[in-house]
């Protein structure tokens, strides 16, 4: 239900913006495309128009560019027909009026390149002949009248003067006046064909449909006004949802350190109240060691005594009392380190003498059913980092919850060997009852004691796991139910090599 | 700021160079198209096995090492009697209709008449074996994806508009450089103007531009009815497309029939029946040294001087 929401508002909200987008953006874009084709069509038929003029009056004198202009009129009409539109009919009309300007224009190039050879030629005789008869300057002023303008009166005049010319012409008088009959015959109907193609309302067409497509085209942009503002309005609402979740994770992050720095520093205090748990337990081993000591001490004493009575020198004992003091001292020193809260640095020290020790303390505190064995099967140089006394608790700790895994008569070995170039293996076994499949992901774990009867803290495994990570090792575990359980674990590189010679 | 400018030029230039007072303009730089496709379009161009007959190419009737059309009065095609003289092909991307009736509006009009009416192809048959060609199938790919018949147009219309021939004399002059037409040439160049040819024969490729009348003075010797024949409007009669002029010294023989073998015929009968005069021998032969003047280059080389 929770991740139904989201995706709901998302997709809702895809659709609706891709919905947006095809409706306005696509159709501004199409009618922005009309509005600049009729735009280009309006120019192109001034540019047409303007060109016929200057043909007409002789400014220009090719038809490359007429041709040009009505050719872009064309391509113009075609992409006004393939946009979509309601102005298709109005389209419809001015390809209607393109076509007739376009049949009108070759009648117009076919009939004035006719009247302007006729009359470029008529100007070269006219000259040439204007002083073999009065008729001809009057012939060539009549001409210039009815090309400025072929209106019926000029025409009279013009052919009326053409009735007079001399008779008896030779060659150049025929030709000028086939000329003149020419231009007399076609001037009006090029002016026809002209005004045909200047009166086409093409161009006024196309500024009536434009200031017509001009209203739908801002109805369209205020559209896409909309369209856009509503874009605006999400990218607001997308940036305050960002904000906000922003804010949430600074906060979890926060909570969370805190978190973290209170339980860093509880396992501290558990792990030095743990020492002082094992401390207790040595309590029992280290009397008995100390009862020993005293007893020594005492029967020397006693010795010493009668060797006195007797006169005799109680040198020998008194140098076992101090010795055996001597060794009590040192028992205190190791207690004294060993309950010394952590903190210092690593140093080397030889992890067999440290085991050693600590199950030296161990063992005598342990059911008498259960055997504990060492196997050392690291060389004698071997050192590695590590500060002894967490080494210890660590295998305080392990051979202690052997022991309880054990019910009656057991073995706990401890083993220590080399492992690959770098690194050490200890292992502890024993053949306990092991640990049930769904209880061995989480041993590590604070407080999953499987410890009946909430005998344990369930902080021994994870402070285990803590000093074995400090050292930069790992830990692991393997069981089998009834048969046992081992752990394992790996400390890195010892300083000298550890492995011993192979045996030749 | 740039319409500024072009106002005040507009102003402070007088307006003659404007508009040009020539009735003849340069020919335009060559359209860029594709190599690619103009590539393929060559060997296509040259290719007899788009004919039905698998002998006749286009290159056939528009020999390109000679004037871009056939040299003979009418081409010999299977089909029969053919009544129009082979319009060259050079240039003619510049006109603005195709064929002596004008009657074709584009180049991919033309090319698909020719090959399907005077080539008779086998649409079929052409595809297959181009398909099975060794060299066509790795042309086709990149730039038209699968060989069909919009393809072999498209590229054969490409690289027509690669066969364009600038840097004739008449274009160096119109550019500026007097010295590239001789005294005689300018003198024929001048007369042409003032005779009137240039009314028709006029803008960049002089002529194909426009419609006329053939036998304006005069009924012209001909059975042809011109557009009529595609209108059968009774003032369409003898009404022809203008032919370009470019490289015309190279394209013999003259007119819609191919009856007329020389130049000096040629223009002695437009000068009759087009421009209602009589040249004298000494005006046509200036005509005739300044319709020389319009033949341009291909390749690096004057038209008709290929090996």
């Amino acid at each position: 239900m929770t991740s139904f929401r989201p995706t709901f508002l998302l997709l809702s909200m895809l659709i609706l913006l891709t919905a947006m987008y095809r409706y306005t953006a696509l159709e501004v874009r199409h009618a922005v495309r009309f509005a600049s084709a009729l735009t280009a069509l309006r120019l192109h038929d001034a540019e047409l128009n303007r060109d016929l003029l200057l043909l007409r009056g002789g400014d220009l004198l090719h038809y490359d560019s007429i041709n040009h202009a009505i050719g872009q009129i064309r391509s113009d009409l075609s992409t006004l027909t393939a946009l979509p539109g309601e102005l298709a009919p109005q389209v419809e009309t001015l390809k209607r009026m393109a076509r007739y300007k376009a049949a009108q224009l070759e009648r117009f190039k076919s009939t004035h390149a006719l009247v302007r050879n006729s009359f470029a030629y008529f100007l070269h005789l006219q000259e040439a002949l204007t002083d073999e008869a009065p008729v001809f300057p009057a012939l060539g002023a009549a001409m210039l009248q009815f090309m400025r303008r072929p209106d019926p009166r000029h025409q009279r005049s013009l052919s009326d003067l053409l009735d007079t010319l001399p008779a008896g012409k030779n060659g150049r008088g025929t030709h000028l006046e086939a000329h003149t009959r020419l231009i007399l015959q076609r001037l009006p109907e090029l002016e026809e064909i002209l005004a045909n193609l200047l009166t086409t309302p093409l161009g006024i067409t196309a500024t009536r449909i434009a200031s017509v497509h001009e209203s739908h085209l801002d109805t369209l942009q205020k559209r896409a006004d909309r369209f856009r503002l509503a874009l605006y309005l999400t990218a607001i609402l997308l940036l305050a949802y960002l904000f906000h979740a922003l804010r949430r994770l600074q906060r979890a992050h926060r909570r969370l350190g805190e978190e973290m720095r209170q339980r860093l520093d509880t396992e501290r205090q558990l792990l030095q109240a743990r020492k002082m748990e094992a401390m207790g337990t040595f309590a029992s081993g280290i009397a008995h060691d100390f009862n020993n000591l005293l007893g020594s001490i005492r029967g020397y004493g006693v010795l010493a005594r009668e060797q006195l009575e007797n006169g005799q020198s109680p040198y020998h004992a008194l140098s076992r009392i101090e010795a055996i003091v001597g060794r009590g001292h040192e028992l205190i020193q190791r207690l004294l380190q060993f309950a010394r809260p952590g903190g210092d640095d690593l140093t080397p020290l030889a992890p067999a003498a440290v085991i050693e020790e600590a199950l030296g303390f161990l063992t005598p505190t342990l059911p008498e059913a259960i055997q504990v064995s060492f196997l050392n099967r690291l060389n004698d140089r071997c050192r590695i980092a590590a500060r002894a006394g967490e080494l210890q608790q660590v295998i305080v700790n392990l051979v202690r919850n052997a022991a309880e895994a054990i019910e009656g008569e057991g073995k706990i070995t401890v083993t220590l060997e080399p492992a690959g170039s770098d690194t050490i293996l200890i292992r502890v076994h024993d053949s306990g009852r092991g640990i049930p499949p769904s209880r061995i992901e989480r041993i590590f774990e604070p407080f999953a004691s499987g410890k009946p009867g909430g005998l344990g803290t369930g902080l021994g495994l994870a402070i285990v796991q803590r000093i074995v990570r400090d050292h930069g090792g790992r830990i692991g575990v393997e069981s089998e139910p009834d048969r046992g359980t081992e752990f394992i674990i790996e400390l890195p590189k010892g300083l000298k090599s550890c492995r011993r010679p192979k045996k030749p | 700021m740039t319409r500024i400018v072009v106002f005040l030029l507009w102003i402070v230039l007088p307006p003659g160079p404007l508009f040009s007072a020539e009735p003849l303009l340069p020919l335009p730089p060559p359209p860029a198209v594709s190599r690619d496709k103009a590539a393929l379009g060559e060997r296509l161009f040259h290719d007899p096995r788009l004919s039905g007959s698998g002998r006749l190419s286009c290159a056939s009737c528009h020999r390109l090492e000679s004037g871009g059309d056939d040299g003979l009065p009418l081409p010999s095609v299977p089909t029969g009697p053919y009544p129009h003289n082979t319009p060259t092909v050079f240039n003619a991307v510049f006109n603005f209709r195709l064929h002596w009736y004008g009657d074709l509006h584009s180049l991919q009009k033309q090319a698909l008449v020719a090959l399907q009416r005077d080539m008779q192809v086998d649409w079929m048959r052409v595809l297959k074996r181009l398909r099975a060609d060794r060299l066509y199938p790795r042309l086709f790919k990149p730039l038209y994806g699968i060989i069909d018949a919009d393809g072999i147009i498209d590229a054969l219309v490409t690289f027509e508009r690669t066969l364009v021939t600038p840097n004739a004399p008449i274009d160096r002059f119109l550019r500026g450089e007097t010295a590239a037409l001789t005294p005689r040439q300018r003198q024929g160049y001048r007369l042409f103007k003032q005779y009137g040819c240039s009314a028709c024969h006029q803008g960049a490729n002089i002529g194909g531009n426009l419609y006329q009348k053939l036998g304006i003075f005069g009924e012209y010797d001909t059975r042809d009815p011109g557009r009529f024949a595609i209108t059968g409007k009774s003032e369409d009669l003898r009404i022809f497309r203008v032919p370009s002029l470019r490289n015309v010294a190279v394209t013999a023989p003259y007119f819609h029939d191919g009856r007329v073998e020389t130049l000096e015929k040629a223009v002695a009968l437009m000068a009759e029946y087009q421009l209602g005069t009589r040249m004298s021998k000494e005006d046509i032969a200036l005509i005739v040294e300044f319709l020389h003047s319009l033949t341009g280059h291909y390749r690096g080389r004057a038209l008709g001087d290929m090996p």
